[in-house]
């Protein structure tokens, strides 16, 4: 009888460690391939969105970590629209991990550049399909 | 444009997180500007939160028509990530509006949308939403498969997820467990999980409130800082006047004898 308790709680916890494992979020390695080999910082900026959207919800310090990296991509190359944009990714991120000041602090100076600066020929930010009224 | 856009959004999330009723106006004017400039992604994602929020508020109705445009903006720009969300969203909304058929049909066509993109804050959301569906339905089983369901996917991503207005936290979860083994009858479970709920969501709770004690700290200062800064310009321009009204004095009296 104990000997049947001890191989169910085994099974038990193995199920458990499998459950808890499948929804782990591991990044893909075809885009951190993609990243490592990025000819330049407008390939490496366009593939590190990937990356952020991919942990953008679930795991806030990683997402934090890409916006900041494409950020001083942006900052590097003096690209206005990318650094404001970026920022406002690190703002959404710090909302969610309670750095409200940070975030206030980021969106202040993006909204200023945003506001100053014109955004023709930007890299690209988000997917930009042209919008009519849908059926 | 479209970075306004964002920005607008953005600060629409910061305003909700720190408790401000301007939320909506941001989420609105980054929605206006998505619109402008025809921006499929921009006006998908203000229409999802929007739903979101006006479905806090009570406001069903708005809350289904900005989900509905969502859909409609979603779908035409293939933006499924968000779609999952518009459709969890609107199970909500068809469950307050007391249509339980229509709730659990968006219920799983969220989850049919999230589980192939790996949207987990969908995922766990909808989990906890069809928790709470089943309890409300006296269905303990289904109840509590899917707040275990829940417990696993916010254990794999992280204690705490805050999507929108909609927190997802291990409190809840094991405030939906002990709800489920209450409904089984099962006392031990019940009083168990209600002990991790309370002691979780009174952690969760007091680690909000500092972070936004310490934000309005800031912003109680950055309000002194500018009152100073315009008592400091006030004296500044009247000095400059005084000075001013003294250099015409000092002209006109020196010149006095020579105008005479």
């Amino acid at each position: 009888m104990r000997y049947k308790m001890k191989q169910f709680f085994i099974i038990f916890l193995l199920v458990t460690i499998s459950f808890g494992s499948k929804a782990q979020q591991i990044l893909p390695n075809s885009l951190q391939i993609a990243l490592q080999t990025a000819p330049n910082d407008s390939v490496k900026f366009k593939v590190s969105r990937s990356i952020y959207t991919f942990y953008e919800e679930t795991n806030r310090d990683s997402a934090l970590h890409y916006a900041q990296l494409r950020y001083s991509i942006a900052k590097k190359n003096n690209r206005k629209i990318e650094e404001a944009y970026c920022q406002g990714q690190m703002a959404y991120q710090q909302i969610y991990l309670g750095r409200f000041s940070e975030a206030l602090a980021n969106l202040t100076t993006a909204i200023q550049i945003a506001s100053d600066t014109k955004d023709a020929d930007t890299w690209e930010l988000t997917p930009l399909i042209p919008l009519a009224k849908p059926e | 444009m479209i970075t306004l856009s964002m920005l607008n959004h953005m600060h629409g999330h910061l305003k909700l997180q720190t408790g401000s009723d301007e939320s909506l106006y941001y989420f609105k004017e980054g929605r206006r500007i998505g619109m402008k400039i025809g921006n499929d992604f921009r006006v998908t994602v203000a229409d999802m939160v929007l739903a979101t929020n006006y479905l806090r508020l009570n406001l069903a109705d708005s809350a289904l028509l900005y989900a509905q445009e969502g859909e409609l903006y979603g779908k035409h720009g293939v933006i499924s990530k968000y779609l999952a969300n518009i459709y969890s969203v609107m199970g909500d909304i068809y469950w307050k509006k007391g249509l339980d058929t229509m709730a659990l049909t968006y219920y799983h066509k969220a989850l049919s949308y999230a589980i192939p993109e790996a949207n987990y804050t969908v995922v766990g959301g909808v989990y906890e939403s069809l928790s709470h569906y089943y309890l409300a339905k006296r269905n303990a089983d289904s109840s509590l498969q899917y707040a275990i369901k829940n417990y696993t996917v916010l254990k794999s991503v992280g204690a705490v997820i805050t999507f929108s207005s909609r927190d997802l936290n291990l409190g809840k979860v094991y405030q939906n467990l002990s709800a489920a083994y209450t409904l089984k009858g099962n006392i031990d479970s019940t009083n168990k999980y209600l002990q991790l709920a309370i002691t979780t969501k009174d952690s969760l709770t007091a680690n909000k409130l500092n972070r936004l004690a310490a934000f309005q700290r800031l912003t109680l200062d950055e309000q002194i800082r500018l009152q100073e800064e315009e008592k400091r310009v006030e004296t500044e321009n009247k000095r400059r006047l005084y000075i001013l009204f003294a250099s015409i004095f000092v002209a006109f009296y020196n010149h006095t004898p020579y105008i005479s």
